[in-house]
């Protein structure tokens, strides 16, 4: 079953075409990796997907549900999370709190909990704190749970923000580059990562440049370019395809 | 003695405006100038109430708070859809209407001429009239306020509030209506500051619409911008220190023609360093971006 579905999507910004009637399924349980050349328009198709841009025209259904001109934070709460390709943490909180945030509270988080303490209140903290370092340790970092985020390094940071996202819990994640700055060491830690989701059934479609990972991880690869898919299958068959080859390396290669 | 209660009960009533302000603009991050508008309004409903149709200044207090907020709100949907400088300027905007309705409304408000005679708080049927009563009283809502702000600002609800200061994109990206709980803080705030609006008109006894200019929303938020944004103790500090201090330079004895336009100068230069020095405020956390 396709869990996510781009029918025909186009978005332009004051005339030029990001993304160019682009369409494709996400299937669920898979991973799913979206490249192409610098400007082929994979952010602008993950900003669409998760309500950050409205598209020009086109519809994108998730769980059969159209969410085309939703709001971003309703199409989070039906299972969408996603991660940014510039890293966007809450720089002035902690660590901790970072990742709390990303927890979905199911109780203790209205201005009345707050007003009075209440006892749910003060019983969610514990328990989602609980949980909070138990995502820290994932990705390693549970000795910075009280130091600011904006302290980290990049490739820190890039992991306080994969353990928020993993915290929400969602069914379908998108990570946007979520190698790209990283140290060499912390490369197989988020594959790992992404793998174990894999591994619980949750669905992922991920932005990267970096082919190992592509190759390694992904059931199913799509490449962009100018904002047209130009071609879509397993990672074999992209190795393999003379289209994304002109496209990562130009036409001379024929000539030669 | 008296004329220092008194400077302290003035001085209380503008803590609980920078604690309602803080929680907007220190721990929510909203950049609003149009904060003593809504004291504006606190204090002509209570005042109106109490000299119209005779109800207790205590009911009129909650009512006038309760229509402050009421008002926030009406303000607030529009408004909050708006970012940083616009919001800033709209909020402007909005001290701006109250101020001239309170002013050219004349026949509800009396315009320029004010109320004068608003009756006291009264207990038992005894009106309040000792000086040090009212700073008891004012106490009393300064430690309200002061635990309400503080309650909000340490629990889970007060941390979706800093997520959206710190970075709005993010935090809609994992969930947070990020409208509703700008509405939500607007009408809290809106709320404090009817209650302090109130206090002021009730101590005072007479109001006219020079105490509601935005010229007092701007010194609120300097005292929320000194004292430290996102502090509960800096909005104390801030606004102690920035309704002592002035009161002080009345005591170099030099002749009033001097005094007065010193002590602004003096008063900007403290600013002026402080900023430069501590941009966070004397202890507070948070560096506006």
């Amino acid at each position: 079953m396709e869990i996510l579905q781009v029918r025909n999507i186009s978005k332009s910004f004051h005339g030029t075409k990001a993304v160019d009637d682009l369409s494709f399924g996400v299937e669920k349980g898979t991973v799913t990796a979206l490249i192409g050349p610098n400007g082929s328009g994979k952010t602008v198709t993950f900003n669409l997907v998760t309500g950050f841009y409205r598209p020009t025209s086109g519809s994108i259904h998730f769980k059969s549900k159209e969410i085309t001109r939703i709001a971003p934070h309703k199409i989070f709460n039906l299972g969408l999370g996603r991660t940014f390709q510039n890293i966007r943490l809450f720089p002035q909180m902690t660590v901790l709190e970072n990742v709390l945030l990303g927890i979905k509270y199911d109780r203790g988080e209205t201005l009345w909990d707050a007003l009075f303490r209440t006892s749910a209140m003060l019983e969610a903290e514990r328990q989602y704190t609980a949980r909070a370092m138990e995502l820290l340790r994932i990705v390693g970092l549970e000795g910075k749970r009280d130091e600011l985020a904006e302290s980290l390094s990049h490739g820190q940071r890039r992991l306080i923000e994969f353990a928020r996202t993993l915290g929400t819990e969602s069914e379908c994640y998108l990570f946007d580059e979520p190698t790209a700055g990283v140290f060499p060491n912390t490369i197989p830690k988020i594959r790992e990562i992404i793998k174990d989701l894999k591994s619980k059934g949750k669905t992922i479609l991920f932005i990267e440049h970096n082919m190992k990972v592509v190759m390694d991880i992904s059931d199913k690869v799509i490449v962009l370019n100018h904002g047209k898919k130009i071609a879509e299958g397993t990672p074999v068959e992209i190795q393999n395809n003379e289209a994304v080859l002109d496209a990562y390396m130009g036409k001379r290669r024929q000539s030669a | 003695m008296e004329y220092f209660i008194h400077i302290l009960i003035i001085s209380g009533i503008y803590i609980i405006l920078t604690l309602s302000l803080n929680l907007i603009v220190g721990y929510t991050g909203l950049p609003a100038l149009g904060h003593i508008a809504f004291a504006c309004v606190g204090a002509y409903t209570s005042s109106l109430l109490a000299m119209n149709y005779g109800v207790s200044p205590w009911f009129g207090l909650v009512i006038g708070a309760c229509f402050a907020s009421f008002i926030g709100l009406i303000i607030g949907i529009p408004s909050m859809r708006l970012k940083e400088d616009y919001l800033a300027i709209a909020t402007f905007g909005f001290g701006v209407i109250v101020y001239s309705v309170s002013k050219n409304w004349v026949d509800l408000t009396r315009g320029p001429m004010g109320l004068p005679g608003i009756p006291k708080f009264s207990v038992f049927g005894f009106e309040l009239q000792p000086v040090w009563s009212y700073l008891v009283l004012v106490a009393a809502f300064v430690a309200l306020t002061g635990l309400a702000i503080n309650r909000i600002a340490h629990s889970p609800f007060g941390r979706i509030l800093r997520s959206i200061r710190d970075d709005e994109i993010a935090s809609l990206s994992i969930g947070t209506n990020v409208n509703k709980y700008k509405l939500i803080v607007f009408v809290i705030g809106a709320f404090f500051a009817g209650i302090a609006g109130s206090l002021y008109a009730h101590y005072i006894t007479f109001i006219d619409p020079s105490s509601f200019t935005v010229m007092e929303s701007i010194a609120v938020l300097l005292m929320v911008v000194f004292g430290g944004m996102g502090s509960i103790k800096g909005s104390f500090i801030g606004a102690l220190v920035l309704m002592i201090f002035p009161e002080m330079l009345r005591f170099l004895g030099m002749p009033s023609s001097v005094a007065a336009p010193l002590r602004q100068m003096i008063y900007g230069l403290l600013l002026i360093v402080l900023m430069l020095k501590r941009p966070q405020g004397i202890i507070g956390e948070y560096r506006f971006k």
